[in-house]
C-alpha cells in the first residue's frame, strides 16, 4: 500500500539552486546519517528543516525545498513491529562475527549499519523515524525535549515533486 | 510490501551470508564508522601491586613513578 508524505529539505541556497533546476540531490552519508545512507527530509514540519539550516548547520545563505514523497516499502520506526524486527536483527548480526572489524576491535552497531544492511539485503523506499535533534533548545530541569520526524528517501523515484518554500529571510 | 514479509526476506539474504560476505557486507554498511564497545581494561597485577605500594620515603609524584618501574624491571630481569 503506498504512503504519501511531505518532507521539507533544508540545504545551501546554491546546492538547493541545482536540486530544483535538476531534480538531484546527493546522498547523505556517513555517521550522521541516522537512517542509513538516503536523502533526508523532515516530515511535515518546515521549521524543522529550517532550525537544521540556521541552528545546526548554520549556513549563511539557505533555502528550504518542499518534497512530494510517496512509497511503497516504507521502514517506520515508529511501528511497534518494525522495532521489534529491528531488535531481533541487531541480535542476530551481534550473534554473527561482527567482531571481526578492519582492525579487529568490537564496535557498536550504529542504526545506519543496521539501515544499510537492510536495505542492500531488501530494497526499501523510504525509512521513517523520530529522534530528538540536540540544537533544539530544551527547557532546562525538565525532561522535555524537542523532537523532530525524520524521512530518508532511498529510492529517488519516491520524489513526486519540489518546490521551494522558503528563503533567507523566512521569520 | 508488508513489513512481516520484507524483515523475513531480509532475515533469509543474511541467513545465506557466509561469513565472509558477512564481514564484507557489515564493512560496506558502515560498521568501521561505528564507535567502539566499552572496554573492561583491567591493568596488569603486578603493576598494579606496584602502585599501591608505598616506601616508607617520601617521592615526589614523578620520582615514585620512576621508582616502581624500575621495580618492575629488576623483577623483569
Amino acid at each position: 500500500m503506498k504512503r504519501e508524505f511531505v518532507g521539507y529539505h533544508g540545504t545551501t541556497s546554491s546546492r538547493a539552486e541545482i536540486i530544483l533546476q535538476t531534480g538531484y540531490f546527493n546522498f547523505t552519508t556517513g555517521e550522521h546519517a541516522w537512517l542509513g545512507v538516503g536523502i533526508y527530509f523532515y516530515e511535515e514540519e518546515v521549521k524543522d528543516a529550517y532550525y537544521f539550516c540556521v541552528t545546526l548547520k548554520r549556513y549563511p545563505e539557505w533555502k528550504i525545498i518542499k518534497g512530494n514523497l510517496e512509497g511503497d516499502t516504507i521502514v517506520d520506526l515508529e511501528d511497534p513491529g518494525v522495532l521489534e524486527q529491528l531488535k531481533a536483527l541487531e541480535k542476530k548480526v551481534k550473534g554473527r562475527r561482527y567482531l571481526t572489524t578492519k582492525d579487529g576491535k568490537p564496535r557498536k552497531i550504529l542504526n545506519l549499519v543496521l539501515m544499510n544492511m537492510m536495505f542492500e539485503a531488501t530494497p526499501y523506499d523510504i525509512a521513517r523515524g523520530k529522534f530528538s535533534e540536540p540544537p533544539w533548545p530544551y527547557i532546562e530541569r525538565t525532561n522535555i525535549y524537542r523532537y523532530v520526524n525524520i524521512l530518508c528517501v532511498r529510492n529517488r523515484m519516491c520524489i513526486k515533486g519540489l518546490e521551494e518554500v522558503a528563503y533567507c529571510g523566512y521569520e | 510490501m508488508d513489513m512481516n514479509e520484507y524483515f523475513k526476506s531480509v532475515n533469509e539474504y543474511i541467513d545465506n551470508l557466509d561469513d565472509e560476505q558477512f564481514n564484507e557486507l557489515l564493512t560496506r554498511s558502515g560498521i568501521d564508522l561505528c564507535p567502539y564497545e566499552e572496554y573492561n581494561y583491567s591493568a596488569p597485577s603486578l603493576l598494579f601491586k606496584e602502585m599501591t605500594y608505598s616506601p616508607s620515603k617520601t617521592y615526589s609524584t614523578s620520582n615514585k613513578y620512576v621508582f616502581v618501574y624500575k621495580e618492575i624491571e629488576v623483577k623483569a630481569a
